[in-house]
This record gives C-alpha cells, structure tokens and sequence, in this order.
C-alpha cells in the first residue's frame, strides 16, 4: 500500500513539474552590442517584461566577428540564443537554407505591409519570411552649402560640373569636389541609377550588365574624377573613414552612409540629398533583422519580443537611445518625423529607403573582389576595361 | 597512500606529464582532430550533421586557388627573413644588453615594449609614418625607394609588414636568449679571460655553443610564429576598411586566408584544409629542423 | 672593456630604444586628444588635450570589475601554467621513456595550429563541458600551453644532473628530485614562462570573446573593445586611453621582473 502511494506520489510530481516547465524559462537574445548599448537595451528589455511577463536573458558580444563567431559554434553546440540579430540580404539566405531559422509567416502577428518593402525582401528566402527588420541606414549625398558652387546637383551632369567646379586650392588647403570611399558600398547607386543592372535582387552577378557601356561609364565617371584631382578617397588623405574629410571639409561633395551626420557639427552649413539621378533613383541600405533559432523551444515568446521592439514606440525610443539607426516600418518613420522635427535628415532618409538595395544580399567574396578591381583603377591607374576583367575573374 | 607515491615514483614522468595532456587532449587535441575531420568535408556549423563528404575536393580547390597560392608565398617569404632574423637579431641585442654597460634595465624594457604595445597602435603609427611626402619616405628615397605611401603600394606593403613583424617580435626572443645567457656560469668566461681570448672568440667559443638548446627554441618558436602571422598585416591591410591582404593580395598570409574563408565567405570546409596545409608544412620543416641539427632528444 | 665599444653599443641600443617607444609614444599621446579628428596632426594647442577620454572609460564602464576578472583569471592561469608546464618540461627532457618523442612533437604540433581555425570546436568543447558564459570557461582550457613545456624541456636539457645525483643520494624520491630541487633552482627559465604566460593571458581576446556573454563576466581586452567601439564608428582616442589603461599592469610587471631574470648559476650551486 505505501510504495503504491509514493509511486503516485512522485507520478503527481513529475506530471507537475512537466506543467510548468517551458513557461517561466527566459528567452535568451543575442546580439552585437558596443557603446551604450547593453545598458540601453536592457532598460528596453525591462519594459518588455514589464509588459509581456516574459523574461529575457541577454547575451552580448563585443564586437562583430566574435558575435557571429559565437553564434555559429553556439548553434552547432545546440545551444543556440531564441532569437539574434543577422544582416539582411546573403546572411538570411545562408543560415536559412541550413535550416538554422524558424519561418516566421505563421508565428508573427503583426502587420508586415507596415514595413518599408525593399526592407522585408531581403529577409526572404524561397518564398518565406525569415527575418523581421531591426533598423537600416541608407546612402545619402552629403554637402557643405558653402563650399559649393552653385545648387545642389540632381543629374549625374550636373554633379560632374559641381565637383569640378567646387574643388580649389593646393596642398593642405585643398578641397576637392568630391570624396567617396571607393567601394562597391557607396558606389553601387551611381551604377544603377547610370543604368548598369550588374547585380539582381537576390545580389547575383549578371555578367553581361558589368560588361555593358553603362557600367563603364559609371567606372569611367569616377576615374575621370580621381585622375582629374576632382575627387579623393580616405585613403588618399590618410583618413580613418570618409566621415573623416567631410567632418574635416576637405571635400565639397560626399557620398556615403547616413551615419556620417555624426561629424555635421555646429554652424556647419551642410545638408544631405537624394543621389544625382539619371535614371531609376537608387540608394544603398543597411539593414539587419531579428530572426528565431529553429532550435528554440519558445518561438512564441520570442515572436512576441520581436513585435515589442517592432512597436512605434520602441523603435522611436530605440533610435533616440542609439538602439537602432533608423526605424524599418513607416508608422514609426513618421513618428520619429514629428519627434525629431528639428532634424532635416530623415525625410530624405525616408524617400530614398524605397529605392535602396540591401547591401548584404551581395556575396562577400565578390564584395572583396570588385572593391579591390575598384582600387587598382583608381590608386594604380588600371584601365576600366581590365578593371571589369578583375572583377569578373574568380 | 605511501603505496601511492610509490608507485609514482616508479614512474614519475606519468605524474609529471597528466595535467598536460589531460587538459591539452581536451581542449587542443580534440578541437584539432575536429577541424582535420571537418576538411574533408562540404560544412557548415549552421548544420554540422548536413555535411557532405567531398574527401580531397577542398585540398583540390585550395591549390586551384590563386589567393591561397599567393598566400603561400608571401608567408614562406615571411618565413624565411624573420627565421634569421630573430635567430641572429635577437642575440645580438640581447647580447648587448649583456655587456658591461649601464641602464640594462632600461634597455630590456624598451626592447621589450612594442612587443605588448597593441597592434592596432603599431599600426596607426605606421601608416601616417610612411605616406607619401612625409619626411621619413622623402628621406628614405635617397636609397632608391618611391615616394609612396607604403602600406598602399605593393611591395612596400609587404616589406613593411615584415619589418614591423621582426621588430615587434624582437623583444619577445630578446627576454629568451637573455634568460639563457644569464644561465652560462661566470667561470667560463673568467678563464677565457685568463688564457687572452678576445670578446669574438668568448662569443664563438663559449656563447654560442651554450646556447644549443636556446637556438633550437628560438628557430621553431621563430618559425611557428612567421608562419602563423595574422594580427599586423590583418590590421595593417584593413585599415580604412580596405580588403583583407590589400592592395592585391600582396600582404595576404596563410592565415588570413583561413579566417577570410571560414568567417567571411563561410567556407569552413576550405579553412580547415588550408589549416591542414599549414600545420603540415610547419611539422614537416620542424621534423627536418631537428634531424638536421641532431637536437632535440 | 674599450671606450669605443662600449660608445658603440649605446648608440646602437638608444637608436633601437627609440624607434622601440615609438609607438607607445604615439599611445600616450593620443589617448589625451579630446577629438578623434585630431588625431594625426602632430602637436595641438593645450586646450585641444585632457582627461575626458579616461572619464569616459571610468564612469560608462564596469572598468573594475573587469580589472579584477583579468587579474583573477590570468593569475590563476599564470600559476597553474608554470607548476604544469615545468612539470611536463621536466619529464621531457629527463626520463626515458616510450612514446617520449611522439608526445614532444606532440607538444610541438599542438602549437602549429593557429587558434583561428580550432577556435570553434574548442568552442564546441567548453560549450560540452559546460563553461560557457563562466568563469571556468576562461580559466580552464588555458591552464596549460605547448610553449611553456617546450622552454622548459629545452633548459632542462642545458642542466646540470650531478645536483639531481646529489639529491637522490641524500634520499629524496624521483618526484623529490623535482619539486625540491630541479623545480627551485628553474628561476630564471620560470620567470621567463611567467611573463610571456602573462602577457598573452592578459590581453587574450579571441577565444574569451566568444566564451564569455555577460557583461560582468568580461576580461578586460573585451570590456574596453565594446566600450571603445560604438556601432559604426571606433572613436580611436578611446581606444588608446583604454590601451594604456590595459597595458600599465604588464609593463610593471616587466619592470619588476626583467631584474630577476637573473641566472640561478647552478654551477655555483652544486659547489
């Protein structure tokens, strides 16, 4: 009679146990994070307990390669955090088609048309939504209103009359027209818009388009520019980064990632524009997202922590707390508009984010190689020809 | 428990050698065994279980690969002057630092320094030391180099790299000659002394023979560590956000192949051959090393 | 010694001292530059200097609590390298024994591989063990290293037995032999093991920064990265400030301990 009770005993307590597991583990979220930001995002992870009830473990990393080195031996190890941080574009493709993400079309409940679209596409693979974007920053035409000759340019004409016009002076005074680090990053609007399709949307490499008059206009245009002194790089100047001449204004023009605001200073008179168009408007976009590990054994906690930060009010908090650059879906674009009503920057943000192209759906190693081509046309004077011939070769 | 130390004392190099290699086995042995496994395979660590046997189609592929033919060679470059270098430098430093002079101290330090100084700081240093029109590059013209900014143009930027890889790494072999040195008994030299014998013979006759032992560390250390080379020319290459190995891939080592491969393009399969290649090029000049000199044992 | 010589050989070692503190030069100075934009442009006014970027580290940091992991760890690493490192150099270079050449090349080989590629399955192993994310997952895995055993098995060589005859005639045990004699009169070649053991613990940051998640728990190498490098930009006059910060412990250590590299003069000892 008394081992009958305690085998029912223990039965009760085991069957009770089973109950409650799986509702009070924490979700674990990983992420890159530097700066202010671990403090920033748990303060954001508080509220989301505050609201939801659900805890979340924070992982934090100290820098970029560590991370995903990280993540790879923590996903092989089975041990993989429910939901992270991976750049849109290549990344998803990658780590989808391994299977290492949860598809995320019958899980989330919010409204993905609320997204900016040439955001979401990039966390597509065959046809499946895997990701949810964090943030993004886009490319912008950065200008010094005083240095300028003239009107901002809006054609790719009346750019090459405004650098060559805005550069003067020699040696330490010189300002050229304009600067531009020299990748395929920055550079890869000019070509679209000049008409080259060289990459399609998924970022592979269509070889006929970079063979294309098009495309060696586009190369030709910037060549003629190093090669003129109208143009510099960091590299030429011995800067750490392009924010670098521009905060130093020792360019008129320059043309880079949105993040470079940071050095518009006091009394500065500079401004941002849309890229000079000649045909289809064109930009480059950052933008990484949250994903759910297929491992994870409480998706649908996880869904919900990606809709709290995916909230109007988080991602205007978030970019206010230096989170997040800017905020993927439109309600909140509009939002962080009428908050930060001082700042001219965003609605140009905001128009050219349609046009953009993820800079991550591009191979990496054809990054490497094209910027390297781009180099050498430019430092070691390679003709555009045998430029494209580089690029080309594998 | 007196039967116990008995025992290990019957075989005390058992005792001696268990922390070793217990922890070594776990977690250098096995993680080794791993990446050798993982060659041989297409991988990923996104799905360790999807692999697919491609037996030597890595090993094919990587010699098929001009960057990874490159990077062979600039790293038996690399070998091949630092090996020297540090075998002769160093001691000759170190050697110096020995002689009656004073401040030792303060020499040893400063030999020493840019051995712990961060990379990152070597290299920032360097790059606006050696651009072109800097006083530094016009004066070095006089001997027939370019105006140029070094670290931009091949093959200034592979020699530069291997200069700052020598001088970085002298104090590390300096403080090794120097324990060494300190270990040869006085004596020695006082009879050298007595019988007239001048410094360059108490250098050939005495010093050098002491120090055997020392040289054979110092030329596998030296090895092992040019072939390794990452940290500087990764740094130096990717300052400004310019590709691994820039400009070309004139400053691409053996190494910075590996990590480009497994962590930027994912090809873990291909960084672990080129591991497999690398370990058996430094094992097999190590092994030749020491049957040449008839050290070791 | 001549006058000449000695003249000499000061003009070489100054000439190579300068060019040495170069660097650090470059550190000090720049870690006191308030802009990041200043950076490379030689000597600026006073008001362009100060201490805003050591505050910084201080007040937005767990900078002590990092301080003191670093020291915990590497101390603990440190300590264990040398009893096991000259216990396994020892028998190396001392007994005969079957499998001694295998497990020297061994010990070799192990050293052959660049952490780069093993980084993950060692991952993987402290990951199996368990350690992630602690403080054994820091410490134990690098409680051993190759190097150490190959300094020590390369000085035992160079030593003298008749000592170790003398003290197994006075009675001690083979084990004796070791931790009571060969073990102590090793100072010079331990030292040696400690400060490079050190320094590479010390400002270790691959592999930890893949171990370690939490904040707390970070060495100081990872802490002063993650505070030094905000998401797009590094601001590299924070970057010095927290170079200098990280590298004072090392260079006293140097200082203090380069006197000692002294020889034992065994020789003398067996008088």
């Amino acid at each position: 009679m008394k081992k009958v009770n305690v085998i029912l005993m223990v039965l009760v307590l085991v069957f009770a146990l089973a109950a409650c597991e799986g509702t009070d583990k924490p979700i674990t979220v990983a992420m890159e994070a530097t700066g202010e930001i671990p403090e920033k995002f748990e303060e954001q992870m508080t509220r989301f307990t505050e609201e939801t009830g659900i805890e979340v473990k924070i992982q934090t990393y100290a820098g970029a390669e560590n991370y995903e080195q990280a993540l790879l031996g923590q996903i092989a190890g089975g041990t993989a955090p429910d939901v992270f941080i991976l750049d849109g574009g290549h990344k998803i493709r990658e780590y989808a088609s391994e299977g290492a993400l949860l598809a995320l079309g019958d899980i989330l409940e919010m409204d993905m048309g609320n997204f900016e679209q040439s955001l979401v596409e990039a966390f597509y693979y065959e046809d499946e939504l895997y990701g949810v974007p964090k943030d993004y920053n886009t490319s912008v035409l950065f200008y010094h209103a005083d240095l300028l000759d003239g009107d901002v340019p809006t054609t790719i004409s009346e750019f090459e009359t405004a650098a060559m016009n805005a550069t003067s002076g020699t040696g330490d005074e010189k300002v050229y027209g304009f600067g531009i680090d020299p990748k395929i990053n920055y550079y890869l609007p000019y070509i679209f818009t000049m008409g080259a399709e060289i990459l399609g949307a998924d970022g592979s490499v269509n070889e006929a388009e970079m063979q294309s008059q098009e495309h060696k206009n586009a190369l030709q245009l910037l060549k003629d520019l190093f090669d003129g002194g109208y143009a510099t790089s960091p590299f030429l100047s011995g800067a750490g980064w392009d924010g670098e001449i521009f905060g130093n204004k020792d360019v008129a023009l320059l043309y880079g990632g949105s993040w470079i605001t940071g050095v518009i200073g006091e009394g500065f008179n500079a401004g941002v524009a849309e890229l000079p168009t000649e045909g289809n408007a064109s930009s480059m976009l950052y933008v990484a997202g949250w994903v759910i590990s297929s491992q994870s054994e409480n998706p649908e906690d996880a869904a919900r922590l990606i809709e709290f930060l995916s909230t109007d009010d988080e991602l205007v908090q978030g970019n206010l707390d230096g989170l997040i650059g800017l905020p993927p879906t439109m309600s909140a674009m509009d939002a962080l508009i009428e908050e930060k009503s001082d700042d001219p920057y965003l609605p140009v943000y905001r128009e050219v984010v349609k046009d953009g192209f993820p800079f991550g759906s591009i191979d990496p190693e054809f990054v490497d190689t094209y910027n390297q081509a781009l180099e050498s046309m430019l430092y070691d004077g390679v003709s555009v020809d045998d430029t494209i011939a580089a690029m080309l070769a594998e | 428990m007196k039967k116990i130390w008995d025992y290990m004392n019957k075989f005390p190099y058992i005792v001696l050698l268990a922390p070793f290699l217990v922890l070594s086995m776990a977690f250098v042995f096995i993680p080794i065994i791993n990446s050798f496994y993982i060659s041989f395979f297409e991988f990923s660590f996104l799905n360790p279980s999807n692999r697919t046997f491609v037996m030597f189609d890595n090993f094919k592929n990587l010699f098929g690969d001009e960057v990874f033919i490159t990077s062979l060679k600039n790293t038996a470059l690399v070998v091949l002057v630092f090996v020297p270098a540090q075998l002769f430098l160093a001691l000759l430093v170190a050697v110096l630092i020995n002689a009656k002079i004073r401040a030792k101290g303060v020499f040893r330090v400063l030999v020493f320094l840019p051995y712990i100084v961060s990379p990152i700081a070597v290299g920032a240093i360097v790059t606006q030391l050696f651009k072109s029109d800097t006083p530094l590059v016009t004066f070095l013209t006089n001997f027939g180099f370019d105006n140029v900014t070094w670290n931009a143009t091949s093959p200034y930027a592979f020699w530069l790299i291997v200069l700052l890889v020598i001088w970085t790494q002298i104090g590390f072999f300096m403080v090794i000659y120097n324990s060494a040195l300190k270990e040869i008994p006085e004596d020695l030299y006082e009879a050298a002394k007595l019988d007239g014998a001048s410094s360059l013979q108490e250098f050939r006759f005495i010093t050098f023979p002491m120090l055997k032992h020392t040289r054979f560390l110092v030329m596998i250390m030296s090895m092992i560590v040019a072939f390794q080379l990452f940290e500087l020319p990764y740094l130096i290459s990717t300052i400004g956000g310019t590709s691994p190995g820039t400009p070309g891939n004139s400053t691409m080592t053996i190494v910075m192949y590996v990590y480009t491969n497994a962590f930027r393009y994912n090809n873990m399969g291909i960084a672990a051959a080129s591991g497999v290649v690398l370990f058996a090029l430094i094992f097999t000049l190590s092994y030749v090393q020491n049957k040449l000199q008839g050290k070791g044992d | 010694m001549k006058i000449i010589k000695k003249i000499l050989i000061y003009i070489v070692l100054i000439g190579l001292g300068l060019l040495a503190i170069a660097p650090f030069v470059w550190t000090l100075h720049t870690a006191f530059i308030l802009e990041d934009l200043n950076i490379n442009k030689g000597l600026l006014s006073p008001d362009k200097y100060g201490f805003a970027n050591f505050v910084y580290i201080f007040t937005h940091s767990l900078v002590f609590r990092w301080t003191i992991n670093s020291i915990v760890t590497t101390l603990i690493i440190t300590v264990a390298n040398l009893l096991f490192n000259s216990m396994a150099g020892y028998a190396l270079a001392r007994y005969e024994f079957r499998g001694k050449k295998i497990i020297f090349f061994y010990v070799l080989g192990t050293m052959m591989i660049p952490t780069q590629i093993i980084m993950i399955p060692i991952y993987l192993q402290i990951s199996r063990f368990g350690m992630v994310d602690s403080y054994a997952g820091l410490i134990v895995p690098f409680l051993i290293n190759p190097f150490g055993v190959f300094l020590m098995r390369q000085f035992y060589l160079g030593f003298t037995k008749e000592i170790e005859e003398a003290g197994k005639m006075d009675g001690l045990s083979n084990l004796g032999v070791f931790f009571q004699i060969a073990l102590p009169l090793a100072k010079s070649a331990i030292l040696t093991q400690a400060i490079f053991i050190f320094v590479w613990n010390w400002n270790s940051f691959t592999l930890p920064s893949i171990i370690v998640q939490s904040q707390e728990k970070f060495t100081l190498p990872l802490g002063i990265y993650q505070i030094t490098n905000s998401q797009y930009i590094a601001s590299v006059t924070k970057a010095m400030a927290a170079t200098l910060i990280t590298l004072l412990p090392t260079i006293v250590l140097y200082v203090v301990f380069q006197k000692y590299l002294v020889g034992s003069h065994v020789s003398s000892a067996v008088k």
